[in-house]
């Protein structure tokens, strides 16, 4: 096949395509909608511990005796714990989050949760992603909170606001109404792959042109086909201009070789590239643990600091740490007594951890009472719309339209610097 | 009235329009999975009444049917959806296939709430066994359906404390659409509704619970109970149009008109509201291999994957195929909501677009091993028989001479075969169904 227009495309004019397509929209995006870059603004991470972690034995209150009678074997973790303020320490394994915390970029807001926890993860997980307590059943037009904030910033231009990273199922909590949030498994996929060989640019090409209706001069000669056109030549233009800016980034930390060092490696190279997508959700599971729970909860503090504390690291190194909040919530917490199995059972209120730039250090508000329970359960001591209230007003977004109300946090509990 | 009958009445063959390859394919695609270039030139030559009489044969297949038995056994929903796709890429060439498919997107129900790969599995096992049978008969087993009592909450639904979900959504998605019913006819409806719940995993009517009191019902009024409201539902002037609308959508084009609908609305209460009698009237009807019919929709992840490798005559590991066709944005029995998928120009995006190009591209580069339709692009000498072959096997040799003329200069540079192949795929008429 002939190309007579291999000069003037990998010339100048192919530099120009390239540029006016980073204005493109790159997932998700139906059609030739304009993508618009928000490349100085404000990103939200939602890392969702799915499964309910036990809160009590990640933020440990070291110095309430009823916490180590409630747990006879549990508590051992108390030996090798990091020490922080309030007589509280933090589990051995999370050495790294600890480090940030010292440093100022981490934080933990204490008793999370919503009068009206069920202890079942599905009620529970589709409150928390509704930011509905009275929410009951899946309807066709039931939305996440994160969905309705999509929602809010695609009306202000951009084309493909929120993300679930790792995943292509995209949870509740990312629903929409107006926009349709993607999900991305890996950034390698998101491009015209060719079988590998000498000459493979060249295929690619010619592949690109035939799909594009470009090879053969007749674009657009009905509207099917040139929708297909369209849809063809903006992931192909918007592939390659997302890969020429990732290529110009470098790691500035060590991620560790998990499922959830990757997942947030992607994430540091969408945010640090500059990409535009200002809200990202990612799942991390297996935190159900009703047996043998000493082993597997470390395993999984472990890989959960490891991983955070590179991003966090990774972003200070690029000076795009006060532009990121992350947020690390669960379903429920778990009960306080341990059970017969070495494990624990499901509960309710828990602690909710921070990273980021833009936090005020510390532990905030009051550790739930550990001997006036409910059903043997914590009574939550902050409402958990309250701190959506506070990523959302970081975002610069209304809490109103997202979240029905404002729910301003009581005086002292905001994590979040003004 | 006669234009209606214009509409749907049979197609003739002459020699100008032939039942041709194009024809034989455009049947096979839409009211199967397609087929291979042999099934295809096979049709054809039998002709075009023996074709309807392939793809409407009613026996059932044992072995194909055995799988049920397994997946419902082990309970796990990567192996029902696996074997969900292994039967449409090697079953027989059948509408019921087809239907199946079709049923699972109007009475979209998710694994996301259902959580139970059995219960999922037998409801797939109920639209193979009653989706060709009478619309009144096929409801009424979905109002039972465990999967369904599950997905939209009747077992909260009991005497005193209504819960609307399932008459709402019955009226609303399943028979009537917005606007033929009342506020009043949903709360009623629920009330006759109340003990439909489930004992195990099987429908089980609890009398303790169930509302006998009277009702009023979209016009009717008595003690009504829940078989009372199907059969009302089902009844309904509006419903026989709403279920014209939905058919002609998938297998005609995305946006029926009003006469179109009409027509096939009044074939469909001729033949009693059997599904199985209004589609072989509308498969062979003037309307169906008319050009506003002919590659009007886009292939669903579903039609796109399965099609090519049936296209291929080939065989592929039925657990990748899943995979792909979520990558591209359909994770079966997980429709994003009780309304199915939106369908149509929403498939594609930047992102499933390319989910395609690369997924076929891995297909043909694989194909030469298992798939023999695909070797045989390799046995052609000249450059021109070889791009004309991918052609045809891809897009029944239809395509305008701009890209026939393409595709032959890319077969000159000598690329291999499954780059023609791959090529040919991609382009805007290989996403159109």
């Amino acid at each position: 096949m002939t190309h007579p227009h291999d000069d003037e495309r990998r010339g100048v004019s192919r530099r120009e395509v390239l540029r006016s397509v980073a204005a493109a929209p790159l997932l998700g995006a139906a059609g030739s909608m304009r993508w618009l870059p928000h490349g100085d603004s404000r990103c939200l991470v939602v890392l969702e511990l799915d499964g309910g972690n036990d809160g009590l034995n990640t933020i440990l209150p070291l110095e309430d005796p009823a916490w180590a009678r409630a747990r006879p074997q549990l508590a051992g973790v108390r030996r090798g714990a990091h020490r922080l303020a309030g007589g509280f320490g933090l589990h051995p394994a999370m050495s790294g989050l600890h480090g940030l915390m010292r440093d100022g970029l981490a934080a933990v807001v204490h008793g999370v949760g919503f009068a009206g926890s069920s202890r079942s993860h599905f009620h529970n997980r589709d409150v928390w992603h509704t930011a509905d307590p009275s929410f009951r059943e899946l309807r066709a037009d039931s939305t996440g909170w994160l969905g309705r904030a999509a929602d809010l910033l695609a009306t202000g231009g951009a084309a493909v606001p929120g993300l679930s990273v790792g995943s292509l199922s995209v949870p509740l909590v990312l629903k929409a109404k107006e926009v349709v949030v993607p999900g991305l498994r890996r950034i390698e996929d998101y491009r015209v792959l060719v079988s590998p060989g000498p000459d493979a640019a060249r295929r690619r090409e010619q592949l690109i042109a035939l799909a594009t209706g470009e090879g053969e001069g007749r674009k657009g000669s009905d509207g099917l086909r040139s929708f297909l056109c369209g849809v063809a030549r903006t992931a192909a233009d918007s592939s390659e201009a997302l890969h020429t800016a990732l290529a110009r980034y470098r790691p500035k930390a060590r991620y560790p070789a998990t499922a959830l060092g990757r997942k947030l490696q992607l994430l540091a190279r969408i945010v640090i590239c500059g990409f535009g997508t200002r809200l990202f959700h990612v799942n991390f599971s297996g935190f159900d643990t009703h047996a043998g729970q000493l082993a597997t909860h470390e395993a999984l503090l472990r890989q959960l600091s490891e991983a955070v504390t590179a991003l966090v690291r990774d972003l200070v190194a690029h000076r795009m740490a006060d532009r990121v909040l992350g947020m690390v919530p669960s379903e429920f917490g778990r009960r306080v007594a341990e059970n017969r199995s070495g494990g624990t059972d499901h509960g309710d209120a828990g602690p909710v951890l921070w990273f980021g730039g833009a936090l005020r250090p510390g532990l905030h508000g009051a550790h739930p009472s550990l001997t006036s329970l409910r059903d043997g359960d914590l009574v939550p001591t902050t409402d958990f719309r309250g701190l959506y209230g506070a990523a959302l007003g970081f975002l610069g977004l209304d809490a109103k339209p997202v979240l029905g109300d404002e729910f301003l946090l009581a005086p002292g509990v905001n994590p979040v610097r003004a | 009235m006669n234009r209606a009958r214009e509409l749907l009445a049979p197609w003739q063959p002459s020699v100008r329009e032939p039942f041709d390859l194009a024809r034989a394919g455009h049947l096979l695609r839409r009211g199967a999975f397609g087929g291979s270039l042999a099934l295809r030139r096979s049709l054809v030559a039998r002709g075009v009444d023996a074709a309807l009489d392939e793809l409407f044969d009613p026996s059932s297949d044992p072995q194909l049917d055995a799988g049920f038995t397994d997946v419902v056994a082990f309970d796990d929903i990567e192996r029902v959806r696996a074997y969900w796709v292994w039967r449409m890429v090697q079953g027989p060439p059948r509408i019921r296939a087809r239907m199946t498919l079709f049923w699972h997107d109007h009475f979209a129900t998710s694994n996301v709430k259902v959580r139970s790969a059995r219960l999922m599995a037998r409801q797939l096992q109920l639209f193979e066994r009653a989706g060709l049978g009478k619309f009144d008969a096929l409801l009424l087993e979905v109002s039972r359906d465990p999967a369904m009592v599950r997905w939209l909450d009747s077992e909260s639904n009991v005497r005193g404390r209504a819960n609307e979900n399932y008459a709402r959504e019955l009226f609303e998605l399943f028979t009537l659409g917005v606007g033929q019913y009342s506020e009043q006819d949903v709360k009623e409806a629920a009330r006759a509704f109340t003990g439909w719940h489930l004992r195990g995993e099987s429908f089980a009517f609890r009398q303790r619970f169930h509302d006998g009191a009277a009702k009023r019902v979209l016009g009717r009024r008595g003690a009504l109970g829940g078989e009372d409201v199907v059969a009302l539902a089902a009844a309904h002037p509006a419903s026989a149009r709403f279920v014209a609308r939905k058919l002609l959508a998938f297998f005609v084009h995305p946006r029926p008109t009003t006469a179109e609908v009409d027509a096939l609305a009044a074939a469909y209460r001729d033949a009693g509201r059997d599904l199985g009698a209004t589609l072989r009237v509308l498969l062979r009807s003037r309307l169906f291999f008319s050009p506003r019919a002919w590659r009007s929709r886009i292939k669903s992840p579903v039609d796109f994957v399965v099609g090519m490798v049936r296209c291929l005559g080939g065989r592929a590991a039925p657990l990748r195929l899943t995979r792909a066709i979520a990558d591209m944005g359909q994770v079966l029995l997980e429709p994003p909501n009780v309304a199915g998928w939106p369908g149509e120009r929403a498939w594609m995006t930047s992102a499933t677009w390319l989910a395609r190009t690369n997924f076929a591209g891995r297909l043909f580069t694989a194909a030469y091993k298992t798939h023999p339709a695909a070797a045989t692009v390799l046995e052609r000498p000249r450059p021109a028989q070889r791009a004309d072959l991918a052609i045809e096997l891809l897009l029944d040799g239809v395509i305008d001479d701009t890209a026939r003329q393409a595709i032959h200069r890319l077969a000159e540079t000598g690329v291999p075969p499954a780059d023609l192949l791959h090529a040919v795929q991609c382009l805007p008429e290989g996403h159109l169904l």
